[in-house]
This record gives C-alpha cells, structure tokens and sequence, in this order.
C-alpha cells in the first residue's frame, strides 16, 4: 500500500478583491467581488514508504496547498486523498499521531522558552511514554549534534539552529510521514547543507515517507532520486532527476580550452556559442552530435583542455516552467 | 480525556513557569498594574458611597455599601481569572489566524479550541485573584451575620459558572477573526461589556436587565453568584447557571467547528 495516495486533486480558492483607495474599502463592506483562483487543478501521485520526494515549483504553483491539503489543514475542493489509509482533513488523532508538519516559516517553537521545554510539550500533545520519549530524543540529538542547544532560549539560536530543533519537535512522536515545507529558507549555505544531511541520514534510518518543497535546486538534487514538479497547479514532470535531464536537455554543452589566443575564430558551425573569453569558449551542440562535434575541436585546434557537461537540471526546469510543458516519465 | 487535558494543561502551565522566570520584572509590573487597578475602583465604591447610603435597584432589591464591596471583590476575582487565564489566549488568536501557526495547530492531535484557549498562562493575575479574596471577606465581615459553609460553596461554584460564561462569551467574539482577520481589537470591545458586571443587575432599567441576563447573561458572572452567598436568590439559580455555561461551550466549540471549516475551504 503507497503511504500517500491523490487522485485528481483540485482546490479552489475564494478571495475578494478590494478596490483600492478609502472608498474602495468602504464599497468593500457593502458589496464584494470575489475572485476564485485555482491553486490546484488536477493533481495525481503515489508516494510509496520510505519514499524522499522532492516537490518543485515556482511560488504560487500549488505546493504548499496540496501540502496543507495531505497534512489535513485544508479541505480540496474535490479529488481523493489517502495518507497512510486515512482521509486527512478528517483529523483524526489516530492520523495526526504518524504524521508531522513542518514549515519553514512557522515556528512551533516558543521563541522565550528553551527548545527543551517546547518537546516536553510535544509529548503531553503527541502521549509519546516518558521512556520512548527519552530514547528518541536521545537519537535525534546526537544526530542533530544539538545537545548545547537544548536549554537556551529559542531566540537566542541562530535559524540553522532553531530549524534544528524544530525537526527535533516534529519528530519526537515517531511519526511515519513528514512533510516539509521550504525547510531550508532562509538559511546560509553551511547550515542548509547540515539539515539536508540530517534529513537525508534519518531518512535512511528509520524509512520514513517525506515530501518536500522547496524552490531550493540543491535540496532536491542531494536529496530526492524522484521529483514532482509542478505549475500553474498541474504536474509538469513526476520521476527521477537524472531522467529529467536526459529527457528535457537535448543539448550538451562542451568549454573548450585553447593552447593560443582565439582572436576572432568562428566557432559557430559547430553549435551556438555560450561564452567567449581570450582562450575560451563554451558551445552548445546536440546532445547526439556532442562527441562528433569533440573530436572535430581536438583535431582541428590546438586545444589545452575540453569539457563536455550536461545542461544543469535548474535550467532544465526553469525551461520547463517557462514553456509550461508537460509529461511524465513513462 | 479529562485526565489527558489535565496532564497537556500541567504542561502549558510548566511552560509558562519557566517563561516567568525569565521574565520576573513583566511579572511585577503585573502585579503592580492589577493591584492598582483593583484599588481604584474600590476607592471609587468609596467615593459613591460617602454620598449615597445604598443602591436600590429598580425591583427594589438594596444593595448596601457591604453588598457592593462583596460584588466588586467576586468581580475582581473573576476579571483575574480572565486576564490569568483567557486574555492571553484569545488575544493572540487573530495574529495565530493571519500568521498561519494556527495550520500547526490543527496538525496537533488534541482539540484545537483547547489548544488556542489554554495556551498561556499569566502569573500577574494570581495576586488579583487572592486581593479579590481579601476583599470578599472583608466585606462579609464588615456586613456581619453568618455566611454557611454550603452558601460559600454554592457561591465559589458559580463563579465558576461565570468563569465559564465569560470564556465561552469571549471566545465566541474572538471566532469572528475568520471572517475579519484583523480583530486584534475585539478584547478592547470586550472589557467594557465586562465591566457591565460590576454593578448588580438590579440598578439597570428594565430592558436592559432583560438583555444582560438572558441574551448576554452578565447577570450571571457576579450578581447571581453574590445574591446567593447572601442568601437572596433561591437555590434554582445552579441549575439555571449551569444550564447556560454548558449552552455557551456547547455553542462555541460549535461556531469554532463552523468557522475552522470556512477557514479549511477559503484560506491558502
């Protein structure tokens, strides 16, 4: 059975818009337009256990909703959920019990209180036993490397810190499916870097199901072998990221190096010229004739070093999202 | 269940505690503030009383310069027991709506109502609560003549009652928060319907009178609870009490239900 099951999910939203200025506002109070948005329009996957997917998208294109939607939060509009073989928006504590929720730009955390005081909170909410409670928290410090942090007040962390300790409190009833929401906004590099180890490390431990968003390129590609992407509310792409590449990027881009200065060499029978320096320049050719195309360079040049790459997966999905192209991998 | 709920509040409680310690000086203030604000109006009563002998209500029910004492002493035990216990609560439920913690919130498995009423805790209300007390007993002392242990617990059990009128009264208005989501101020709307309570309904024409203890039973808070410890409203007054608490409850878990689910259907 897949730990997250959607069947054509779709949610729509009711907003009024205000006119603007003093009396628009009054008009407001008497007569509203509405405006409905779609902020899902048909969404379908299965996650299966033990799963790390990662969920791509640019702002607005329904992450977040369709997330809050398998935390429970928020009703759809219509479509069919299943989370560990429950309805989620239900909210039943049985479901609530397996599950956590955690946001990027929430806290759940007091920010007064030492981070200690907030788990021990957690586990009168969750009923986690005093024992399995101590055995855990045990387990998720040493991993977080935290044990310093735990008795000082939540505002006097750094946000690497405090991230560090909000996975802590989300993950202190054992639950069997997280979801994340943009974990490492915000963050520096360093500190991004050490949440997505811990992430991918307990992953790897305990099986269990984790969905992800993030605009963050690097968060999906160390993390997830599958990705969703997703736009305008409907699945773009649902597959392996190094699929993605092959599939999407037909083009191979090969950086020659020049023993001697180019001058005003003409390059351009080979592919379209990226970039141009005094001794180099970077091409963009086929990926089928890439290794042709290498060769010819080498024979006809005096050429100190070359470098055939595969068009980076951020632009293949920036690609995407401008074309609004769609398909999954077969 | 009960248990549990104990056991989760224990832990808020411990929560604030630790908090408190941290903030000793916010603590003080607090105790200061509400001293100060319970001995105004006292000296208030005293001003009004030097001029007047009693209060005669518009059924002909007198309320002495004793009478009133006790009224403002249970209503500063009440008022403490809101601003310890519900203020800190429900102030912050339209910041919890706009900010989008209250999605936390409802990931939780426990009641959400519990979870955004029992939350904090103000320390800075207890010695209100005790100053109240104090003034109680003064005032029965000052008024002579016997109160029973039984008046004293019936009395002590409706203003629980009140408690809970005022609470589930209060929460309904701050539910409102979902339809207009900056209602930081609806507490500024409460204090002064609060303060209603603070005379005897008595002294308020006739319909008025009807409103305040039927369709927003202030009537409930401290004049009820006041007449029985003095032995003047018939023991009916419990059930009847009791009868509107849980009504109250039942109708604003009920509104909250209504409202989460707009909020599940409209918000992103």
């Amino acid at each position: 059975m897949p730990a997250i099951s959607v069947h054509h999910l779709r949610k729509i939203y009711r907003t009024h818009v205000k006119e603007p200025g003093l009396w628009g506002s009054v008009k407001g109070l008497v007569r509203r337009h509405y405006l409905t948005k779609e902020a899902v329009a048909d969404i379908s996957f299965e996650i299966q256990p033990g799963e790390f997917v990662g969920f791509l998208g640019p702002n607005g294109a329904g992450k977040t909703t369709t997330l809050k939607i398998l935390s429970g939060v928020l009703h759809p509009t219509s479509g069919e959920v299943r989370v560990l073989g429950h309805i989620p928006w239900k909210r039943e504590p049985a479901f609530q019990r397996q599950m956590s929720l955690v946001m990027g730009q929430k806290n759940q955390l007091w920010w007064d209180l030492p981070a200690y005081e907030s788990f021990v909170l957690n586990r009168e909410i969750y009923e986690v036993p005093p024992k399995q409670f101590h055995a855990k928290l045990e387990e998720l410090v040493e991993l977080f490397g935290v044990r310093d942090l735990l008795h000082v007040q939540v505002r006097k962390l750094s946000l690497g810190e405090r991230m560090k300790c909000e996975l802590i409190a989300s993950l202190l009833h054992s639950p069997l499916v997280l979801f994340l929401d943009e974990p490492t906004i915000g963050l520096d590099v360093v500190s991004q870097k050490r949440i997505r180890e811990f992430l991918k490390e307990y992953n790897r431990r305990t099986h269990i199901t984790i969905l992800l968003t993030s605009h963050y390129m690097e968060d999906v590609k160390e993390l997830c072998e599958r990705v969703i992407i997703i736009n305008f509310g409907r699945i773009v792409y649902d597959g392996a990221l190094a699929h993605l590449v092959e599939r999407y990027a037909d083009q191979k881009r090969l950086t020659i190096t020049f023993a001697e200065a180019i001058n005003h060499q003409d390059f351009s029978r080979f592919g379209k010229e990226l970039a141009r320096s005094e001794f180099s320049v970077t091409i963009e050719t086929p990926r089928a004739a890439a290794t042709h195309v290498a060769s010819e360079i080498l024979r006809t040049y005096n050429v100190a070093d070359i470098a055939i790459e595969e068009v980076e997966a951020e632009e293949v999905i920036r690609e995407i999202f401008a074309s609004g192209e769609a398909g999954t991998e077969p | 269940m009960m248990r549990r709920y104990f056991k989760l509040y224990l832990a808020y409680v411990r929560n604030c505690f630790v908090r408190l310690l941290d903030y000793r000086g916010e603590f003080y203030m607090q105790i200061f503030a509400w001293t100060m604000w319970t001995g105004l109006s006292l000296l208030f009563l005293y001003v009004v009383f030097a001029q007047v002998g009693e209060l005669r209500g518009v059924t002909g029910e007198r309320w002495t310069r004793e009478d009133m004492i006790i009224l403002n002493g249970t209503f500063a035990i009440l008022e403490s027991l809101l601003h310890a216990l519900v203020v800190p609560n429900l102030g912050r439920l339209s910041e919890q709506i706009r900010h989008g913690t209250l999605d936390l919130v409802l990931t939780k498995p426990a009641s959400a109502q519990f979870q955004v009423s029992a939350r904090y805790v103000h320390f800075g209300g207890v010695f209100n609560f005790l100053l109240g007390c104090v003034i109680v007993g003064v005032g029965l002392k000052m008024r002579g003549g016997g109160v029973t242990w039984q008046g004293a617990a019936i009395y002590v059990y409706l203003v629980l009652c009140g408690f809970l009128i005022a609470y589930a009264l209060w929460f309904l208005s701050v539910t409102l928060a979902f339809w207009f989501v900056r209602l930081d101020n609806i507490g500024w709307l409460f204090d002064p319907i609060l303060r209603i309570a603070r005379f005897p309904m008595d002294i308020y024409p006739g319909q008025l009178k009807f409103i305040f203890t039927t369709v927003v039973p202030l009537g409930f808070l401290t004049t009820v609870p006041v007449q029985t410890l003095l032995g003047r409203a018939p023991l009916t007054v419990m059930a009847t009490a009791t009868g509107i608490a849980a009504a109250l409850l039942y109708l604003s878990n009920a509104f909250w239900k209504f409202a989460l689910r707009r909020y599940e259907s409209a918000s992103s």
